[in-house]
């Protein structure tokens, strides 16, 4: 890593943003024989800065910027006064940052990894339009992203084992190349509930290694995944799959601490550098053929609506003025259940006492069900099943603060916290469905509110309150789905247990606003996620996206920079060097 | 400014709001309470009189804080009160931290302060000279005037658990009693000085 005026220039790619979108494309192209700057806002950290530090790792801001400093603007509807209401983050109790710094986000993941179904790419002509929403087909289709969801599962090191099931996977492969990992007891209890139910469980892939690679140690199991930064380099952050590789060719710079605002152009229309604030907050400026923006969906939208030139008075790639638009979360809901240990028997608490940290068990039978009203195939999702979060002082706060009488304190806490800990054991589930694309929700510019650096920051409209159509078929189909899972909770014999499904947008899980298509005037990007405005412009975080899946997006992301890193190789002149 | 809405009030964050707090007594509220001296183990901070320098207390809020976060979460044989993993030491300390919520250091302060005030007016005594129980039925009355009081002990609690289940490193959960009491299994590895978990941003 090197910084101040000591940087080379006239660099093949430069990547801006660090994470699952940007790393693969570093990769391929510096492992290709090219030179490729990687750009990132936030530190490099690695192994030696991570701990299970309960406090330190999840609840200060560590890996993310303080929202004094760095807000965004929320803006949303406020039913009591029928308008819309501007709100920073520090104030609205959102937070869209997730993880700034080399490898982002990707660090802190679990590592629940699903690939899209075929369907998935034709959403609008399998299942139809929904009023109000802007649902749009991809132009690829799952054939083509195929072969690069089975290269992640190399390359990321995904581990898992191929069950079949009413919704399996086409795979070009017969099988994962990592073993699954090991699972909790409960893993078999749930597979017994859900074939009792006439169901279809299945081991949920995981982007953790599960043996050992040459650079690369398996998981140790402490359980510690989610929102943690991994010790052992076992989870498949876009840091160790493709960065660390990328920077052992020589060809790769990683800029840390860098935070990018402009991106210029020359009157043609082409980008001929990015301006960043370098450690010192100084002004530095480099060079590239090829540009590739990969921040996260809204990081993304605002550098390009930032980046205003003579050919781009609406920002960068933005003439068609779709830039932020259709912005995407994931509908999501989840269930929750306790196994009471006083009414269970011995041999079950010895099971579920033991401290294996994963069940790893999704359900997908509810990817496509009958409408119970229409009767028609209608789009739901997947429902993952896993124990509740590891950090204890969430769980104890929430035994505190879950109750009707506000807060629990003294003994009474202390019988509940005893409770809790000693005396039962917690599953949750988790449920993705499809976020609908509409014209309420998108990103912009704010025209007010500004940045440590002096910088507009983004403005997020979320729309998802709004009394609509396709607000009321995403919340519908998260009820619907949600309470299947219940129903699983039910099978088991869980105590306490309930489910929430109001489709909140997922502030961890966002794609949409420069999506890609074959028509410029509705689209922002080409089937290679190249501007189709500026030529040497490539966007490769999950900005893409029409439409998401009834999935997390971290595997798509990595499959389609994948992707695109094959063609950008192509545009560069092929394989040089095969070192 | 905009009042925010208490519903939005996660677990885990700490917001704070106006608080149009009129401090009529503070001219006179000159005299503090002396705590007792009660035995305790040796790396125990009970009292503000045995602790290193304090950072954002004085000795007498650090006293105050200390019998509030005592009745909050109270000792017991076999499970750890906030006096036993140094709770109060840890809010001291942990406040004082660049990516502290300052605004929590006012809510905390003042809440005490009325607390006090309450305890003067309902039983003419401070409440660090109160009985538990007498303590304890102050905490209720406090909890029952309104959304102001009831979010400051919320605020108390957040920490209060911090220091419990946290890191030794941050000054709490001493001799790890918080995790042994609930037969927590901590995660490695774990940081081994405080350097490693200083703020980043």
């Amino acid at each position: 890593m090197i910084s101040g005026n000591n940087i080379m220039n006239d660099f093949d790619v430069c990547i801006i943003g660090s994470g699952a979108g940007g790393s693969p494309i570093a990769k391929q192209v510096s492992i290709a024989g090219y030179s490729v700057v990687v750009v990132e806002k936030g530190p490099f950290f690695t192994e030696k800065d991570f701990f299970k530090d309960e406090i330190g790792e999840c609840r200060r801001n560590k890996y993310t910027p303080k929202l004094s400093e760095e807000p965004h603007m929320v803006e949303t509807y406020d039913d009591e006064t029928n308008s819309w209401e501007n709100t920073s983050t520090l104030e609205a109790n959102y937070d869209f940052w997730n993880g700034c710094m080399v490898g982002g986000s990707s660090n802190l993941m679990s590592g629940f990894f699903h690939r899209m179904k075929p369907f998935d790419f034709k959403l609008k002509t399998t299942f139809g339009d929904i009023e109000g929403a802007n649902i749009a087909d991809w132009p690829i289709s799952y054939e083509d992203l195929e072969p690069y969801y089975t290269l992640a599962e190399t390359e990321v090191g995904i581990s898992g084992v191929v069950v079949d099931h009413p919704f399996a996977d086409k795979r070009s492969t017969p099988n994962f190349p990592y073993e699954p990992l090991r699972e909790h007891p409960l893993s078999n209890w749930i597979d017994k509930a859900g074939h009792e139910l006439g169901l279809n469980p299945f081991p949920i892939p995981r982007a953790i290694l599960s043996k050992p690679t040459e650079t690369r140690s398996s998981c140790s199991y402490t359980g510690f995944c989610g929102s943690y930064a991994c010790n052992t380099k076992a989870k498949g952050s876009a840091r160790v799959a493709f960065l660390e590789p990328a920077i052992k060719t020589n060809r790769c710079t990683i800029i840390a601490n860098a935070k990018v605002f402009k991106i210029v152009t020359n009157e043609s229309g082409k980008i001929t550098n990015i301006k960043y604030f370098d450690n010192n907050n100084k002004i530095q400026s480099l060079n590239a053929k090829y540009y590739v923006v990969a921040c996260q969906s809204i990081e993304t939208s605002r550098l390009l609506l930032l980046s205003k030139g003579s050919k781009y008075p609406n920002g960068l790639s933005n003439n068609n003025g779709l830039v932020g638009k259709n912005l995407l979360f994931t509908a999501t809901g989840s269930g929750w259940g306790d196994f009471n240990y006083h009414k269970i028997d011995s041999k079950k608490v010895k099971e579920l006492s033991s401290l294996e940290p994963f069940i790893n068990r999704a359900f997908q039978d509810f990817y496509v069900y009958s409408d119970p009203e229409t009767k028609k195939n209608r789009k739901g999702g997947t429902i993952d099943f896993l124990f509740d979060h590891p950090n204890p002082i969430s769980s104890a706060i929430s035994t505190s603060f879950n109750t009707k009488d506000y807060i629990l304190w003294g003994r009474e806490l202390k019988n509940e916290l005893e409770h809790y800990f000693k005396h039962s054991r917690h599953i949750i589930f988790e449920v993705f469905c499809d976020w609908m694309p509409t014209n309420d929700t998108n990103v912009s510019l704010d025209l007010e509110k500004k940045d440590k650096w002096d910088i507009p920051v983004a403005k997020v409209k979320l729309g998802n309150n709004l009394d609509t159509k396709a607000n009321l078929h995403t919340k519908e189909t998260v009820e619907y789905v949600a309470s299947q899972g219940y129903k699983i909770l039910e099978k088991l014999g869980t105590e306490n247990s309930g489910y929430y499904a109001g489709a909140h947008p997922s502030t961890n899980l966002v794609a949409g606003g420069c999506r890609f298509g074959l028509d410029p005037k509705t689209s922002v990007l080409n089937i290679f996620c190249q501007s189709h405005e500026v030529e040497n412009l490539f966007i490769a975080d999950g900005s893409f996206m029409p439409t998401g899946g009834s999935v997390p997006y971290t595997w798509t992301i990595y499959a389609n920079s994948l992707r695109i890193a094959d063609h950008i190789v192509k545009r560069l002149g092929g394989i040089k060097d095969k070192k | 400014m905009k009042k925010k809405s208490l519903n939005k009030i996660q677990t885990t964050t700490r917001r704070s709001f106006l608080v149009n707090l009129p401090i009529v007594f503070s001219s006179c509220y000159i005299i503090f309470s002396e705590v007792a001296c009660l035995k305790k183990p040796i790396n125990n901070f009970w009292n503000a009189k045995d602790k290193p320098s304090l950072k954002t207390f004085t000795e007498k809020e650090y006293n105050l804080i200390t019998s509030i976060q005592d009745r909050l979460l109270p000792s017991d044989k076999d499970f750890s009160g906030a006096k036993d993993v140094n709770a109060t030491y840890f809010l001291d300390l942990i406040l004082n931290r660049s990516d502290a919520d300052k605004e929590d250091i006012n809510i905390i302060k003042q809440g005490a302060i009325e607390i006090d005030l309450l305890s003067l007016k309902v039983e003419q005594i401070y409440f660090n000279d109160l009985s538990d129980d007498k303590k304890d039925k102050i905490l209720k009355s406090f909890f029952e005037i309104g959304k102001k009081e009831r979010y400051f002990l919320r605020v108390m609690m957040i920490y209060t658990l911090e220091a419990l289940l946290g890191d030794p490193i941050y000054g709490g959960n001493v001799s790890e009693s918080g995790w042994k009491s609930l037969n927590h299994q901590a995660g490695f590895p774990r940081p081994s000085n405080i350097e490693q978990v200083l703020p980043t941003y």
